[in-house]
């Protein structure tokens, strides 16, 4: 894996950021206060970006590449879309990461450090906002994502036979 | 559960890792990957005492180095497009990292051999319709030795692809090539004697060449096989009637007018029966 150095200055990062979906919120300003925080890490194909079982809290927006979700070395999904969020779960409850991330192939991500939802960069007004905007896009992709799972639960109920098994209310 | 006590797991752990070797041997990738990700699972889940665990570690060490020198990996890293390094620096007591990278490779190239599988597939299905509109093209022509081989040819060769000898019989059954026709049903119904659709075409072929003998076999195994039905009797009666053997046709007249008494073909020809 290798780290960029400090990614505060790059137009070109903020740029890019204000075109992910869930951060069309933020303005330029509120992204650099994000990205004081934040590196750009590139993987390699197979690396590991979030190991099961760890504590590192570390939120991590894909630039570039797909990842594999996998749990004990099964897949779960795959996120290959610019903007894709993942290793929120941490962040929000400070647990242990419940699922590897692997790269897929060349991956770049934007890396949010944890200690900026601890203490955001200070007390400011600005530095809050931005908290709280970022919370709102999480909260926002984790009910898409609670959605979705309800949609696939539905289908799966509607798809078991009647009287089969555990998915039967 | 299979393995409960500690000795049980760094021996089935052991017993893991030599078969991922030879697998990893053959050149057997996946099943490798598989199976020595069976047995990283069981170590970190399993009970293994410290005088094993030493052991268990040279073991998966010994098979990261044999696997970073594989043939069968490289070639799998050229074919994914990646560029190949040393993928499994094996450290002791850090299992997770190695278990990812071997499931991301099993992952990418399951997904690069279904994708090619799709290629073949994709290339069969333009290569077979070549050779079904070539053999067409050669019975329009009246040129029906040619059109034989080439469709003949085609449903061989992509047998394995569902409905390829049917649609090929249909062709010849379309151009009023009954004999070749038969032969491509009659081997149809030898593969799948189930296919009811087969025999109908068969008894047309059949019938259009005046093989009258084998039409009256194939009436009777068709009755036989999926029960009586009124439009098989009417049309074995016809036959009989062909032949002038009215109390066949009689019999086959009376029994499709009691299993359908408002058919109204059969009413007609019991008149010309009694």
């Amino acid at each position: 894996m290798k780290i960029s150095s400090s990614v505060s200055d790059s137009d070109q990062i903020v740029s890019l950021l204000g075109r992910m979906p869930l951060l069309k919120m933020f303005s330029p300003e509120q992204l650099r206060q994000v990205l004081k925080f934040s590196q750009v890490h590139v993987y390699d194909f197979g690396e590991t970006l979030i190991e099961e079982g760890r504590t590192d809290r570390a939120l991590f927006f894909l630039i570039a590449g797909s990842v594999y979700v996998l749990k004990d070395a099964n897949l779960l999904m795959e996120f290959n879309r610019v903007g894709d969020i993942f290793g929120e779960m941490s962040i929000i409850d400070g647990s242990a990461r419940s699922a590897s991330v692997v790269a897929r192939e060349r991956v770049v991500c934007l890396v949010v450090d944890a200690a900026f939802f601890d203490d955001g960069g200070g007390d400011s007004e600005q530095a809050m906002l931005c908290q709280n905007i970022l919370f709102r896009a999480i909260a926002q992709m984790l009910a898409e994502r609670l959605r979705r799972m309800n949609e696939d639960i539905i289908a799966m109920r509607a798809a078991a036979p009647a009287g089969s098994g555990s998915l039967q209310a | 559960m299979a393995h409960q006590t500690p000795g049980n797991d760094a021996k089935a752990v052991k017993s893991d890792i030599a078969r991922a070797e030879r697998l990893l041997a053959r050149g057997e990738l996946i099943r490798a990957i598989d199976t020595f990700l069976s047995a990283l699972r069981l170590k970190i889940s399993g009970v293994i005492p410290p005088r094993d665990m030493a052991v268990v570690e040279s073991h998966l060490a010994d098979f990261c180095k044999e696997f970073n020198g594989s043939l069968c990996v490289g070639e799998a890293f050229a074919a994914l497009g990646e560029p190949r390094r040393p993928l499994l620096p094996w450290r002791a007591g850090r299992d997770r990292p190695a278990m990812n990278t071997l499931a991301a490779l099993k992952f990418r190239m399951q997904e690069y051999r279904s994708a090619e599988a799709d290629q073949a597939i994709a290339q069969n299905q333009a290569r077979l319709e070549e050779l079904i509109a070539q053999g067409t093209e050669l019975l329009r022509e009246n040129n029906l030795p040619k059109a034989r081989v080439t469709l003949r040819r085609a449903a061989e060769q992509f047998s394995r692809m569902p409905g390829v000898s049917m649609r090929v019989a249909v062709i010849f059954l379309e151009y009023e090539r009954w004999s070749e026709a038969a032969d491509m049903l009659r081997s149809i119904i030898l593969a799948t004697p189930k296919d009811p659709e087969a025999y109908k075409l068969l008894l047309r072929a059949l019938t259009a060449m005046g093989k009258d003998r084998e039409a009256e076999e194939v009436y009777l195994s068709v009755l036989k096989r999926f029960g009586p039905h009124p439009v098989t009797c009417l049309n074995l009666a016809r036959l009989y009637l062909s032949q002038r053997r009215m109390d066949d046709a009689y019999k086959y007249v009376r029994q499709a007018l009691d299993l359908d008494p408002t058919l109204a073909e059969a009413q007609e020809l019991l008149q010309s029966v009694v």
